[in-house]
C-alpha cells in the first residue's frame, strides 16, 4: 500500500483532493462524514444519490456496491465497509447546514432532529463545508450534490416511511474504502453531527494506491 | 374554488405552467406522473427531494407535508392526496424519463441531465423492504386520483405523464388545475 495523500480534517470542516482511476479513498471516523465526488474531466458530472440507490437497487450501500452518477456511470465501488453489522451509511440526508440549522431552532424542532433543544448550533454545516471541499472545482452551492453520509445511520420505518435520527456510530474511528473507477475530484465534511454523542470528530482522509 | 386553467397532459407528454403564490395545482391522473418546481424568479432554487424528506422526516411525500428547496426554504404545501391508502409517492428514484423532462423544460432554458432536478414521482409506489432493497411496483389508483399542491411562493412547476414506459401503470391522459388568482 503506497500512500498518496493523508490528511487530518478538523471537526466542521471540508477536504477535497484529485484522485485517479484505480485509486482508493480511506475514509476514517467515528462520526458522520458527509461524502460526495464528482467526475474530474467533466465538472458537470457529480455523484447521485438517486442514481446510486436505483442502481443498486437498495437505499443502503456497503461492500461491493457502487456509486453512481447522475449521468449513470459508476464512479466509485465500496471495497471495504467496517460499519457494516453496526449501521448503515445514509442516502437520505441532504446535508446540514447553518440555514438548516437557523430554521431547525427557529421551528422548535431541534429535538427532533436530536439535536437537544438547548445546544448552541453552528453556524455552518457540511453544505458549507463541501463548498469548500470542492472550491478548487468551483461547484455552485446549489449543485453540491446531496452525498453518501457514511456513518449516519438512520432509522426508517419502510411502511410509514418515518425517519428517525439515530445516534448509532462507530464506537473507535473505522473506515471505508472507495475504489474510484474514473478519475475524480472528491470531497469530504467531518460533520458537526449534533445527534452523535460528542458532537462532531475530526476524520482521516487517505487516498492511496495497492 | 376560482379555475384559473385547465390542460390536459396526454401519455409521453409535459406540462410546463406558473403557479403563484397562493394558488393550488391540482394533478389527477392514474399514470406514473413526475412533478418538479423551480422559485420563479431565480431557477436556481428548485425543489430538492434530501431537503424535502427531512424537513418532514419522512421518505413518502403526503398530505400534511411541504415540499422544500436546495436552499431550505418552503415551495409547497401538500393539501390532499388521493393516493393515500392505495400507495405511495416516491422520493427515491429520480425521473423514469430524463429527456421527456428535459424537452418540457426547454423553454427555461438552462437544465440538461447534469444538472436536472430530481423530481416527487406520483403513483410510482416504490416497495422498500427492512433490509433497504427497492422493488418497483407500480399500480396507479384504480380511478384517476388528484394531489392537490399550494404554491408557497411563485413558481414555475413541471409534469410530465407516464415517463416509464416498460412500467407503466396505465397510458392514462392527466389533468393540470390551478385554482386561485
Amino acid at each position: 500500500m503506497r500512500v498518496i495523500t493523508d490528511d487530518y480534517v478538523p471537526a466542521n470542516t471540508g477536504w477535497g483532493r484529485p484522485m485517479m482511476k484505480g485509486q482508493i479513498l480511506r475514509i476514517t471516523a467515528k462520526t458522520i462524514v458527509d461524502f460526495a465526488c464528482i467526475n474530474l474531466n467533466n465538472l458537470e458530472e457529480r455523484f447521485d444519490q438517486a442514481r446510486t440507490k436505483v442502481y443498486n437497487m437498495k437505499i443502503w450501500i456497503t461492500t461491493g456496491d457502487q456509486l453512481f452518477s447522475k449521468l449513470n456511470n459508476p464512479m466509485m465501488t465500496i471495497l471495504e465497509d467496517q460499519f457494516a453489522g453496526t449501521g448503515y451509511h445514509d442516502l437520505q440526508y441532504g446535508t446540514c447546514s447553518g440555514p438548516r440549522f437557523a430554521r431547525a431552532k427557529e421551528e422548535g424542532r431541534l429535538n427532533q432532529y436530536h439535536h437537544g433543544d438547548d445546544i448552541p448550533i453552528p453556524d455552518h454545516g457540511c453544505w458549507e463545508n463541501l463548498i469548500d471541499g470542492f472550491g478548487e472545482w468551483g461547484v455552485p452551492p446549489e449543485l453540491i450534490p446531496s452525498p453518501l453520509n457514511i456513518f449516519q445511520h438512520v432509522d426508517i420505518n419502510v411502511q410509514s416511511g418515518e425517519i428517525r435520527h439515530s445516534p448509532n456510530r462507530p464506537l473507535e474511528p473505522i473506515y471505508v474504502d472507495f475504489r474510484a473507477e474514473m478519475d475524480l475530484a472528491v470531497a469530504a465534511s467531518a460533520c458537526p453531527d449534533l445527534a452523535a454523542p460528542n458532537f462532531g470528530q475530526p476524520i482521516q482522509a487517505t487516498i492511496y494506491e495497492l | 374554488m376560482k379555475i384559473a386553467s385547465q390542460s390536459t397532459v396526454r401519455p409521453h407528454e409535459g406540462w410546463l405552467g406558473e403557479v403563484n403564490r397562493g394558488q393550488t395545482i391540482r394533478i389527477s391522473g392514474k399514470s406514473m406522473i413526475d412533478f418538479i418546481c423551480f422559485q420563479r424568479h431565480n431557477l436556481k432554487e428548485y425543489f430538492d427531494t434530501a431537503r424535502t424528506r427531512i424537513y418532514n422526516l419522512n421518505i413518502f411525500p403526503t398530505a400534511g407535508q411541504r415540499l422544500f428547496s436546495k436552499q431550505n426554504n418552503p415551495m409547497m404545501r401538500f393539501l390532499s392526496d388521493g393516493f393515500t391508502g392505495l400507495g405511495t409517492h416516491d422520493l427515491q428514484s429520480g425521473h423514469g424519463c430524463p429527456e421527456l423532462m428535459l424537452d418540457t423544460l426547454r423553454p427555461l432554458g438552462s437544465f440538461d441531465h447534469g444538472n436536472l432536478p430530481d423530481p416527487m414521482g406520483l403513483f410510482r409506489n416504490m416497495q422498500i423492504s427492512s433490509e433497504g432493497r427497492i422493488k418497483p411496483k407500480p399500480k396507479g389508483p384504480p380511478e384517476m386520483a388528484d394531489i392537490d399542491l399550494e404554491a408557497e411562493i411563485d413558481l414555475i412547476c413541471a409534469v410530465t405523464n407516464c415517463p416509464a414506459t416498460e412500467l407503466s401503470a396505465s397510458g392514462a391522459n392527466c389533468t393540470i388545475t390551478i385554482f386561485g388568482s
